[in-house]
Parts: structure tokens; C-alpha cells; sequence
């Protein structure tokens, strides 16, 4: 059975449809790119996945079960905005996921904020964007979740950043998981990529292995993207 | 579940609560004292004297006083309901709903913490302006239970604001908190689900329509009852009655359709 399962997806917006019929399934152990321009529909995908939104047709389905406490139990999911309230300090947001979350592991989120040389103490309010959005991640990635669900986490940070945000989700890997992460910034997410699918105007038009573009057609992901979606 | 996000939103709400019980009891204990020493002052003068004098000042004082008591109370309900909108449908929507809780758990928790935040609002809000009355009237009783007899609308007036009057008045003002908080916390996932911006805006006119309503059936019902016959009061302290059993139906409907909204309708974007 597939981690994940979605079929004939579709999201609408009054007359503007985000997601048109979507079609997907992904097994565990795998790092997957959902690539595609903006307004694409990655974004309005991983919040139905994640349970933020619901699907004007069609089902998803995690482990089997559509989204809902259940599977949120399991499923990790960043997404591409800060959520945690201003007042609240670093320990704090710490303390939230190790009360909610079975499979947050405190320590390891404690170290690698020590890591990032983030003060718990801090309130989010005094901490900047991108340290805000690596914090999140932080929390995002301790967890020992099913499926983690990452919308453009490196899309607001500088390079070296995006370095150890790559870093940190390659570390989190295992063969039971997997990992879900949008981007346009396709070349410095092929390195880790398993597979990929790409959507445009909210239609899916191919979901692939990696080897699919570097193999078959002997070239990068990025120079693919490129061209496919070149304006 | 229910009990950790009850934690939580205890958490984020009793600094601020704490802050403004202080200034609400404050203000009371000070709307007293100035009611006390405005007393003391009317017997050394004479009413000719009454504007040149202290006592003015000292009653306007008191009469500031329990309006911040009564603002206290207003603020209070606004920052709940405020944070009620931005934890759920702003941003910080993301955190809430993606946790591994049922929609029904996260808007109990919400309102059971809220409700009990209201109650001793509400409680300490009559007590103090019952105080400061009792103040005015030289230390009557009768006073106190006259207020929250008044609080139970046309029953106190039946039964001559008595005691029995005074604990319906009392329990009208804890409903009346239930009712409020849930009409809102409804009107607000109505308006975050119906409205495609000014979300906000949407659910004041909701929570402003919706509690007219239903004011303006039992306020009319009054009206043609009291002036429709012989038994008209006596109806009329019935109606009340009933209204108080609608406004507690209503409040568990509200907060069992924000569920639902929360759950089956919220979008967030």
C-alpha cells in the first residue's frame, strides 16, 4: 500500500481552479520534489495533504486513512508562512510539539536549535525571518513522523541556509518516511531528490524518478524545468 | 487531548486576564472608595453646595470608575474572541489545525477555558458594581439583590426583586456570558468560511445580526405580552424564563455548528 494516495485531487476557488483531478501515489523511503511555477498548485496540494484544506473532489488518503487527526498524528508538515504566534519564545513552541506530538523528539529539536545558536529564551518576535522559518523547520524535522510535508523550505532564506536546511532534511531521512518538499529552486534541491512531480496550472503533467531526466534524457532537473516550463 | 489544550489556552490567555482582573478590581475597590467618600462629603455640605464641593468630583469619579469596571469585562471578551479568529483562521491556523485533535476538542477547549475566563469576569464585574451600589445606599443589602434581580429582566420585576430573583438574575448573567462567547466564536467561523475577504467584518455583522434577532423575538414577545392582558406579567416572567433556556440552547448549538465549520468547511489561505 502507498504512504500516500491521492486521486483525482481537485480544488476549485469559485470559478479558478487550483487543482485539477491530481493523481498520485508515493510509497515510503522516499524524497519527492513537487516542482512547478508559481500558482501551480503545490501549495493548495500539500495543505489538502496536510489537512488545512479540503478538496472540492477526489480523495487523499495517508496510510490508508483521509486526512484527520489520525493522520496528522503522522504526518509533519511545514507550511510556507510563520505560524507560531510573535509572543510566544523559542522553549515555548519547543514545549507545544513535545505536548502534542508522540513522535517529537525534544532533544534532538533542543540540540539542534544549540546548533543554530538559537536562544530559547528568545521570543519569536525578536528572532528574524529566516531564523523563524529554520526554527520551524527544526521542529518540523525532530518529529518521527510518516510523511513530512515541506512547502518551500528553502524558498526565504540565503544560500547558506538553504545548505543547512537541505542538510537537515537529508539527515532526517529514513527508509520508513517520506518526505514531500515544493520548490522552484530546483537546482539546489536535486542532490536529494528521489523522485519528482511536476504540476502546471494545476494539473499534473509528470511524476517520475529522478533517474527519468538524468538517465533517460541525460540531463539535469533543473536545465528539465527549465525548458518545460520556460515562459 | 482536551486537557492539554485546555493548558495551553489557559497559557496564552492569563497574563493577559490576570492584567485585566487587576485593573477591573481595581477600579471597583476605587469606584467604592470614591462612592464612600462622596457619601461622607454630601453630609458636611449642603445640597446648594453639591457642584462647588468634592462630592461632584468624587461621583463622577465612581461613575468613571465602574465603567472602566464594566470596559474591563468588554476587553476581556474581545481579546478572547480576538484570540479565538487568530488561532484558528489567521496563520496561526496552521499550528491549530494540524495537530492531532479532533476539530470538536479544539473549539471545546477554546470555549470551556473562555467560558470560565467570562464567568469570573462576569461574577467579579456584578460584584463589584453591586458593592459600589450597596456603597451608594449606605450598606443595604437589599440593593445588591435588587442588581441581580434586574439581571434576570421582567422576573425580577415580577417578583419584586427578591432573592429568587437575584439567583436567576445570576444565573441569566452566567448564560448570558455562554451565549455571547459562542454567538461570536459561530459568527467568526461563519465569516472566516462564507466571506472571501474582510473575514472579520462578516462575523461582527453575523454576531451583531444574529443576537438582535433573537433579542428583538423575546424583547417583542415582552412587549405583546405585558401589554396583551390581565396575565401579561406573569407571561412576561415566563418569557424570561424561557429566553435564558434559548440563550442556552443557542450557545451549545453555536459552539457544536463551529465545530463543524472548523472541521468539514475552513479553508485556510
Amino acid at each position: 500500500m502507498a504512504l500516500l494516495e491521492c486521486r483525482d485531487v481537485t480544488k476549485a476557488f469559485g470559478p479558478q481552479v487550483a487543482l485539477d483531478q491530481v493523481s498520485l501515489s508515493i510509497p515510503a523511503g522516499r524524497v519527492v520534489g513537487l516542482l512547478g511555477p508559481n500558482g501551480s498548485g503545490k501549495t493548495t496540494l500539500l495543505k489538502i495533504i496536510a489537512g488545512v484544506t479540503h478538496p472540492t473532489a477526489g480523495t487523499v488518503a495517508i496510510n490508508g486513512v483521509a486526512p484527520g487527526p489520525e493522520t496528522k498524528a503522522v504526518v509533519s508538515y511545514l507550511p510556507d508562512r510563520p505560524y507560531f504566534s510573535r509572543s510566544m519564545r523559542v522553549r515555548e513552541m519547543v514545549a507545544y510539539f513535545t505536548d502534542f506530538y508522540a513522535d517529537f523528539d525534544g532533544l534532538l529539536a533542543q540540540d539542534m536549535l544549540a546548533r543554530l545558536g538559537v536562544d530559547p529564551a528568545a521570543p519569536c518576535s525578536t528572532l528574524s525571518k529566516g531564523t523563524v522559518e529554520k526554527v520551524q523547520l527544526v521542529l518540523v524535522m525532530a518529529r518521527q513522523a510518516a510523511l513530512y510535508l515541506l512547502d518551500e523550505p528553502i524558498g526565504g532564506v540565503d544560500p547558506a541556509a538553504r545548505d543547512y536546511i537541505l542538510q537537515t532534511i537529508v539527515r532526517a531521512y529514513r527508509p520508513q518516511s517520506t518526505i514531500i518538499l515544493s520548490t522552484h529552486l530546483v537546482r539546489d534541491v536535486e542532490t536529494v531528490l528521489d523522485d519528482f512531480v511536476l504540476l502546471r496550472y494545476g494539473q499534473m503533467m509528470l511524476h517520475a524518478p529522478l533517474g527519468y531526466v538524468t538517465h533517460e534524457r541525460g540531463t539535469t532537473l533543473d536545465a528539465y524545468f527549465r525548458e518545460e516550463f520556460r515562459c | 487531548m482536551l486537557g492539554t489544550l485546555c493548558v495551553h489556552e489557559i497559557k496564552g490567555l492569563w497574563k493577559k486576564a490576570v492584567l485585566l482582573l487587576a485593573v477591573m478590581i481595581a477600579a471597583g475597590l476605587g469606584g467604592m472608595g470614591a462612592s464612600m467618600a462622596a457619601q461622607q462629603a454630601s453630609e458636611l455640605t449642603y445640597w446648594g453646595d453639591f457642584f462647588a464641593g468634592p462630592e461632584a468630583s468624587l461621583v463622577m469619579l465612581s461613575l468613571f470608575l465602574a465603567f472602566v469596571v464594566w470596559a474591563s469585562l468588554v476587553a476581556m471578551f474581545l481579546l478572547i474572541v480576538m484570540r479565538f479568529y487568530r488561532t484558528m483562521f489567521t496563520d496561526e491556523g496552521y499550528l491549530a489545525l494540524t495537530l492531532p485533535v479532533r476539530a470538536g476538542q479544539l473549539v471545546a477547549a477554546k470555549y470551556l477555558v473562555a467560558l470560565v475566563v467570562m464567568v469570573v469576569f462576569s461574577l467579579v464585574a456584578v460584584g463589584l458594581a453591586g458593592g459600589m451600589m450597596m456603597v451608594s445606599a449606605e450598606g443595604d443589602p437589599d440593593v445588591f439583590i435588587a442588581i441581580l434581580s434586574l439581571m434576570s429582566g421582567m422576573f425580577g420585576v415580577v417578583h419584586d426583586f427578591n432573592a429568587v430573583a437575584a439567583v436567576v438574575g445570576l444565573v441569566n448573567v452566567l448564560i448570558g456570558a455562554a451565549y455571547q462567547l459562542a454567538l461570536a466564536f459561530m459568527a467568526l467561523a461563519l465569516g472566516a468560511w462564507w466571506a472571501r475577504r474582510h473575514k472579520v467584518a462578516a462575523a461582527v455583522g453575523l454576531f451583531l445580526g444574529i443576537g438582535w434577532l433573537v433579542s428583538l423575538v423575546f424583547s417583542m414577545g415582552s412587549f405583546a405580552a405585558v401589554f396583551g392582558g390581565t396575565d401579561g406579567m406573569a407571561f412576561a416572567a415566563s418569557l424570561s424564563l424561557m429566553q435564558m433556556v434559548v440563550n442556552a440552547a443557542l450557545a451549545v448549538g453555536a459552539v457544536l455548528l463551529t465545530a463543524f465549520v472548523v472541521k468539514n468547511k475552513i479553508d485556510l489561505s
